[in-house]
């Protein structure tokens, strides 16, 4: 019994932060109707700009968390101008190939800036101790990563929900052409977007950095962002998290039952093989909407 | 001038639906098979090597141009299923003995099978969702050939393949594989131009433009698009295998989950939706991934070789960058430039 619960705790773990690469799919989903292929890149270059702010140039921890997310602003912020904002009007396919090709970019940016080495984050982020509740051990980190991802997502809703830039957003997904005619700037509507899901790759990327540490691996984590965002529904904030606790707990069930039986790759296969059957049963994810179409 | 005047008039239906349809398309057909079959003369090792690999290429290029560019089935899983292609023609030479042309239709095959079975799930699945199923494919595809059969292909170890040999005569030089490759190449390139104009042709057109439309006007779409799965995925599966017979030795390490994505975005550089749009990709792709490997080393040097940094960055830079830039300035891909170009000329003294 203490096994499963101890691999249900790191299934939930790795799976929240499947869920927050998800987020930065969903919310450029939701206001370009792009599928972002990007978190890989995103969550790379986020992941090293944070520790370069933090162990790199040595700042004090506030000054870097405040410049790391001064710098993924301006990276949303170029990517939206310089690549994407030429392509609104073009087929939607050329957009998504595009935010891939942005992963490749900054996948080989890193690796010409900072190598191919690992690297972790100093010790009060990386090296938090671990608390046990009886024999269940569960990583401090986790706890903080439950917190400030239920935060994220909620103050996420909210701001779809409650602020104008936020309706402006969901006026852009619903249809371009309506909304600029209704006066709302779409390309300040873009840009936004984007910072945003840069920001939330910041935000996992810290997570993702203080439990696994960096190294280019860390795009796999992308790789499973984008399905997980599938998988949940592209328009859903919530299917997101679903689907990527699904899916982590889904690995670290087989990790921890079926690798003797299986094999060691059935670990990374085995989300995929459920998703494949997934597509029968809900092609539109567990809470994306089913359009309705007509001719 | 012994064309036709400018604009294009033709007279009988024969001579509207033929694919060379003037005296200048003959004498530039004939002349480019004397090149392609006398080129090989002329170059040697590294060159005619690229232009084998290219030549494979295109032949899976192709299929993604009938998933992707006429049927609209987006595919990130085409690296597994041109792998699945090249291990079961090296399965079935390895051990089989069987001759490589008969294992190398058996490759098509079956990689056209895994690609139905994939497509099955086309049945509700449709839009940006076919890439769960499609990447799903890809990963199932590495498992397969990396735990479940590991018996039989070595896990990450690889296979050998065996040279191709025909009624006595070996493939075995880059000059001979050269014309297996090229023959091949124009045999498939031939059969997916015609097959484009035929009626399912059409009804993958169909299906790609508007798929209610299309159902409503009584094509069966879950048919056509099972079937564009199968043949997009014949394709890839004889690139595949004639790409393995090639290099002689494979592992799943050949087929990285970047060149499904590069098959999709160079395939949008080619231009989507049509066969020169294939060709223009394969040649664009390579040309670029060769002119990399050759720039890169130099490029170490200069910059002082952060180990290896230089080289095992520029790739990517390069290509994430030349496709952005194609992407953002020339969307619709190298074949409409082409298709410009052939207007141009058309209409040459004038430019109405």
């Amino acid at each position: 019994m203490n096994t499963f619960i101890q691999l249900m705790i790191s299934g939930i773990a790795i799976g929240l932060i499947y869920a927050l690469a998800a987020l930065g799919v969903v919310v450029v989903y939701k206001a370009t109707k792009v599928l972002n292929l990007a978190p890989g890149g995103l969550l790379l270059i986020a992941a090293y700009l944070a520790w370069m702010f933090l162990v790199q140039f040595k700042f004090p921890v506030p000054v870097a968390i405040i410049a790391a997310i001064a710098a993924s602003a301006l990276i949303g912020w170029g990517i939206e101008r310089v690549t994407l904002r030429p392509l609104i009007g073009q087929p939607i396919l050329a957009s998504i190939i595009l935010t891939d090709m942005i992963w490749f970019f900054f996948r080989g940016s890193t690796f010409l800036f900072w190598g191919g080495n690992p690297r972790m984050f100093p010790a009060w982020l990386a090296g938090r101790p671990t608390v046990f509740i009886g024999k269940i051990g569960i990583p401090e980190i986790m706890i903080w990563c439950i917190i400030i991802s239920s935060l994220t997502i909620i103050a996420l809703m909210a701001y779809f929900k409650f602020t104008r830039s936020g309706l402006a957003m969901r006026v852009t997904a619903e249809d371009v052409i309506v909304s600029e005619n209704l006066g709302i700037k779409i390309t300040r509507v873009f840009s936004n977007t984007w910072i945003i899901c840069v920001l939330l790759f910041l935000i996992t990327a810290y997570f993702v950095g203080a439990m696994q540490g960096i190294s280019q691996d860390l795009d796999f984590i992308g790789v499973y962002g984008i399905i997980v965002a599938l998988l949940g529904g592209l328009e859903s904030f919530p299917g997101a998290i679903i689907a990527g606790l699904v899916i982590g707990i889904v690995q670290a069930m087989v990790g921890g039952y079926l690798t003797g039986v299986l094999g060691g790759g059935i670990v990374d296969t085995a989300p995929f093989i459920l998703m494949f059957f997934m597509s029968f049963w809900r092609p539109y994810g567990f809470l994306g909407l089913e359009r309705i179409e007509r001719i | 001038m012994k064309g036709r005047p400018c604009g294009v008039f033709d007279v009988r239906y024969s001579q509207d639906r033929a694919i060379l349809r003037t005296k200048t398309h003959w004498t530039l057909f004939i002349l480019f098979f004397i090149f392609l079959f006398t080129v090989p003369l002329f170059l040697k090792g590294h060159i005619l090597s690229l232009g084998i690999i290219i030549g494979t290429t295109m032949i899976a290029m192709f299929g993604v141009q009938i998933m992707v560019g006429y049927t609209m089935q987006i595919t990130l899983g085409h690296a597994g299923f041109v792998g699945f292609g090249a291990y079961v023609s090296a399965l079935l030479t390895h051990y089989l003995g069987w001759n490589f042309f008969f294992a190398l239709p058996m490759a098509g095959l079956g990689a056209a099978l895994y690609g139905m079975i994939i497509g099955t799930s086309t049945v509700r699945c449709k839009g940006l969702y076919m890439v769960i199923p499609t990447i799903s494919a890809h990963f199932i595809f590495f498992y397969l050939a990396n735990e479940v059969f590991k018996k039989w292909t070595f896990g990450s170890e690889g296979i050998q393949c065996a040279t191709p040999v025909l009624f006595g005569f070996a493939f075995n030089t880059d000059f001979r594989y050269f014309y297996l490759v090229a023959i091949l190449t124009v045999i498939m390139g031939l059969a997916a131009k015609n097959l484009v104009r035929t009626k399912a042709g059409r009804a993958f057109v169909a299906i790609r433009d508007n798929d209610i439309a299309a159902e409503v006007m009584g094509i069966d779409i879950y048919r056509y698009k099972l079937l564009a799965f199968a043949i997009g995925n014949f394709y890839a599966g004889i690139g595949g295998a004639l790409w393995a017979h090639y290099v002689t030795y494979i592992n799943t390490e050949f087929f990285p989950i970047l060149d499904t994505v590069y098959y999709v975005a160079f395939l949008i550089v080619g231009g989507l939706g049509s066969i020169m749009g294939a060709v223009f990709a394969a040649i664009f792709w390579r040309i670029l991934g060769e002119g990399v490997n050759y720039v890169a080393p130099i490029l170490d040097n200069i910059l002082g070789g952060t180990a290896g940094n230089v080289v095992s960055s520029m790739g990517l830079i390069t290509f994430a960058v030349v496709t952005m830039l194609f992407l953002i300035f020339q969307p619709r891909g190298i074949a409409h430039r082409w298709e410009l170009f052939k207007q141009s000329y058309r209409l040459h003294p004038f430019n109405y």
